[in-house]
């Protein structure tokens, strides 16, 4: 997790449209709302899916998800798949300009947040690029800790987060910790804990680091996955639950608790005894992808460099 | 024992470096890199750990850290301001 080093990642965080293109959007949102862009989605996402590059990204997932498929079952697998990306992209702009949407969850998964919470020794909320997860912490508004977020973003990336576009408070929502800064931003990390806050952590990318990645089976492949936030809860002795969030309509979304994730107390350096507990949340994507093909975004081959 | 040969002597044993005799760390290494110990971001999770476990010296920030995570120096004059 050396992010001193040069990223080599095999995916991208950026947007595959200008800022420009962008802004007509934001615009669009702030005159018409969200009806309005989900309209003009249907034609961009139209657009890219004819793009036999942008389709070959999704490419390996598809097929372990539905199979070798027709051309045309290639192609509307792919527009729903970019199209559901882009209703989350809109759904994110649209929290972020007009303020509406509404995440929730379950009592009783609220409940075991709470528990989790109170018991003052931090939590790590890991998750993966799917559904809805950049809105997640909206469900988190009511409890009062630090909140903290590990969030990596490319340098040219020119698309929003929601808590970007209301340039008149510098107030955001959580804390945001660059996993390029110094030590990985593992101190930051710390601190957040050390206070009983909430840290969440992407559990199904790397950042380009060699070290402290394992490989997990997924969809009956490998894949590599990050390590850090098992070595934390090991070290700190921090609870970990895994959660995934997914779109349930224009504008909605849930939160659910895929599992806890009980890692124990100094299991060291070897990177191998983290891989059970990296195993168990691959195993919630897993059963994510099974009840929500199309919300799954990563948009490259993930089982190429592990196997 | 000095405080850095504890010092060393702690990394050695709490992060497992099996090839590495403390004997033979010099107070300036490097902590984290290529050059010097070798380790990496996750060891710093570790380090601050035992620092405030075995040194009683609590690394609360990002600034604190980058200070006295540089080598076996830096540390020791962190804990000796702490304690």
């Amino acid at each position: 997790m050396n992010m001193n080093k040069k990223n080599n990642t095999a995916w991208s965080s950026r947007s595959l449209a200008s800022a420009f293109a962008h802004k007509i959007f934001y615009y669009a949102i702030r005159i018409a709302g969200r009806g309005i862009a989900y309209f003009m989605l249907f034609f961009v996402v139209g657009f890219y899916t004819c793009i036999p590059k942008i389709r070959n990204r999704s490419r390996e997932y598809r097929i372990k998800r539905f199979g070798e498929r027709s051309f045309l079952g290639e192609l509307t697998d792919c527009f729903r798949l970019q199209m559901e990306f882009g209703k989350m992209l809109v759904d994110r702009a649209v929290m972020g300009i007009l303020g509406e949407f509404i995440m929730s969850a379950t009592e009783q998964d609220k409940q075991t947040m709470t528990d989790l919470i109170s018991q003052g020794r931090g939590l790590i909320l890991i998750t993966g690029h799917v559904g809805c997860w950049q809105l997640g912490m909206s469900v988190l508004d009511s409890l009062d800790v630090p909140k903290a977020v590990v969030m990596y973003r490319d340098d040219s990336d020119v698309d929003k987060h929601y808590f970007e576009h209301n340039k008149k408070t510098n107030e955001l929502p959580f804390t945001i910790i660059d996993p390029r800064s110094p030590m990985g931003g593992t101190l930051e990390m710390m601190n957040v804990l050390k206070k009983g806050g909430i840290l969440c952590m992407m559990g199904d990318r790397n950042f380009g680091s060699p070290n402290g990645i394992v490989d997990v089976n997924f969809m009956n492949g490998n894949i590599n996955v990050p390590i850090s936030a098992y070595k934390i809860a090991s070290a700190m002795e921090v609870p970990i639950i895994a959660t995934f969030s997914h779109r349930t309509g224009a504008g909605q979304g849930q939160i659910w608790i895929s599992r806890l994730i009980d890692v124990p107390q100094n299991l060291g350096r070897s990177m191998d005894a983290y891989r059970p507990y990296a195993q168990l949340f691959a195993d919630g994507l897993d059963e994510f992808v099974d009840a929500h093909p199309f919300q799954f975004y990563n948009f490259f081959n993930m089982w190429k460099n592990a196997e | 024992m000095s405080l850095k040969d504890k010092i060393k002597k702690t990394l050695v044993q709490e992060l497992d470096l099996i090839d590495i005799n403390p004997n033979e760390i010099n107070d300036k290494d490097p902590l984290f890199g290529d050059e010097g110990l070798g380790l990496d971001s996750l060891d710093a999770v570790e380090i601050v750990v035992l620092v405030q476990k075995f040194f009683n010296a609590e690394i609360k920030d990002i600034e604190e850290g980058k200070i006295a995570l540089q080598s076996v120096n830096s540390l020791a004059k962190f804990i000796e301001e702490k304690q």
